[in-house]
């Protein structure tokens, strides 16, 4: 366990240091997310305003908050894109990660803690400035914000393993870019991301209770912003959870399959 | 005369190399149709709740979108792979082969690669103009047309000439791909009218990166609301931007040695 957690540390400051080293790399994946939070947040809160005010449950100052609070929950819940996984599976870049004496998902993890801090530097400033522009509404509820903790733990690695299972479909066809960009279109909508689930129309917030997507992002999102009723964040937990468990063993049906299929090709 | 078979055969070897690969016409066609699609739910989602956004209705803004889906075809196909292949050249040497050459260096630089299967974009973009403002029933005559054509030609330029100078820093700079990249994430911002954006973003939009020329102002034509200064406005910001681009270009060949220098 001691030697799982000096990987870990090593492993993240390397990675800090990494992170610093491309600036401008980083700054370029802030740019990208204050840009489409701003874009909404434009879109969304002229709607409000010229609708009287109101419009899904969400006033002017909310859709703000929600715009906002949406970087915060958004950088912390992506995570490898299944383009980055891909690569390294058709470069052969993972047989090294293998041959490490420490599993892969540890060198994973710590990249992926280090590189969500130095975000986080620049994502915190800028949403200060957003909140300092735009004048969002929201209400910090202390019990909310600890069962934020939690529920970005859990939309996290329910994103994580759901990204694992589409990059692993690199394995059977090299077309996977047209089925990621499906993946990311439907993604978009049902998630919270291009607006608050409850502004979809009736039939797409039943179909989004059918699909996952809520529960990595919406949900969190919901619980910074003490949204929440103490039942809807239970009910949430329980749906995070049911579906990670899904995730998971769909993920080692495809793995199991993936690495036969590789098999054959190699053989 | 002689630039236009110069351009034509650059033209026939791209497409010449492009169509061994065609199956990529299939999933380009699939990959803008999905964010066509992305950009009219999204509208539709708008219209929902309301008919009109700072003064725009659902059809006057489904011009915006394919103007913008027009424009994005243009960029992709044309301008950026060129302006790439300025930065990637500089990197590797290959830049060098082009300056040599007995023709304008810029002319040159411009027209070595084009990604035709991005054109798919163009003609998603003309198709949904085409639908929006058959719909919107305003009279569209030829003069609306050619003012239409006038300012979509500026607003392309324009973007060309942005684009060329930020390939004329990579003399200079070595990462400027993350240029590139973050025009890519700004030029989403052009899928509504630049009108609804606050102040100070829509300075920004106008005369940092020039979105509103390129797609917003093209736009205001079909729609009866370009007024006259507007559009003399955004001829001279492409004159001008025109010509400090080539300027920034020699000046930037002045300071390169070369590779093999």
């Amino acid at each position: 366990m001691r030697y799982f957690f000096t990987v870990l540390i090593a492993g993240f400051k390397a990675h800090i240091i990494g992170a610093f080293q491309y600036r401008v790399q980083e700054g370029m994946a802030l740019i990208g997310l204050l840009v489409e939070a701003l874009i909404y947040l434009v879109v969304w809160t002229t709607v409000a305003k010229e609708q009287g005010g109101e419009v899904g449950g969400f006033t002017v100052g909310e859709f703000a908050g929600y715009f906002i609070a949406w970087m915060f929950v958004r950088n912390i819940t992506t995570g490898w894109s299944p383009w980055a996984m891909e690569w390294q599976i058709r470069r052969g870049d993972f047989n090294a990660l293998l041959l490490r004496p420490i599993h892969p998902i540890v060198t994973a993890t710590s990249d992926m803690l280090a590189s969500k801090t130095v975000a986080m530097i620049t994502v915190v400033p800028s949403m200060i400035v957003l909140a300092l522009i735009f004048q969002p509404e929201f209400e910090l509820i202390p019990w909310s914000l600890l069962a934020l903790i939690p529920a970005l733990v859990l939309a996290f690695m329910l994103r994580y393993t759901l990204m694992y299972v589409l990059a692993l479909t690199a394995f059977w066809t090299t077309r996977v870019t047209a089925l990621f960009e499906l993946y990311f279109a439907i993604e978009f909508f049902f998630s919270g991301r291009i607006a608050p689930l409850s502004v979809l129309p009736e039939w797409a917030q039943q179909v989004a209770g059918y699909l996952p997507f809520q529960w990595m992002f919406y949900f969190p999102l919901e619980l910074l912003l003490g949204r929440s009723t103490p039942q809807q964040a239970a009910s949430g937990f329980v749906f995070q959870l049911a579906w990670l468990i899904v995730t998971v063993v769909l993920l080692r049906v495809v793995w199991r399959g993936a690495v036969r299929q590789y098999g054959a090709v190699g053989g | 005369m002689r630039y236009l078979r110069l351009i034509a055969t650059y033209l026939r070897l791209s497409i010449l190399n492009e169509m061994q690969y065609r199956a990529n016409f299939v999933l380009q066609m699939f990959s803008s149709l999905l964010s066509l699609g992305i950009g009219l739910a999204g509208l539709a989602l708008v219209f929902l709740h309301t008919d009109s956004l700072s003064g725009w209705g659902a059809l006057e803004l489904l011009v915006v979108v394919g103007v913008h889906t027009l424009i994005g075809g243009i960029v992709g196909s044309i301008i950026q792979p060129n302006m790439q292949q300025i930065a990637e050249g500089v990197g590797d040497g290959t830049l060098d082969y082009t300056l040599t050459k007995p023709e304008d260096s810029q002319l040159l630089v411009s027209i070595t690669r084009f990604e035709i299967w991005k054109l798919a974009n163009v003609l998603i973009g003309l198709a949904v103009i085409a639908y929006a403002v058959i719909e919107l029933g305003e009279n569209i005559g030829l003069a609306e047309a050619v003012t239409f054509g006038i300012v979509l030609l500026s607003g392309g330029l324009v973007f060309y000439s942005f684009w060329l100078a930020i390939a004329t820093t990579s003399f200079w700079v070595v990462r400027t791909w993350a240029m590139f990249e973050m025009f890519q994430n700004l030029y989403q911002s052009g899928r509504w009218p630049v009108g609804i954006y606050p102040a100070w973003l829509r300075l920004g939009l106008t005369f940092i990166v020039p979105i509103a020329f390129a797609v917003t102002v093209p736009a205001e034509a079909l729609t009866n609301r370009l007024t006259l200064q507007t559009m003399l406005l955004a001829l001279g910001v492409t004159a001008a931007a025109m010509i400090a681009a080539r300027k920034f270009w020699h000046y930037g060949l002045k300071n390169y040695s070369g590779a093999s220098a």
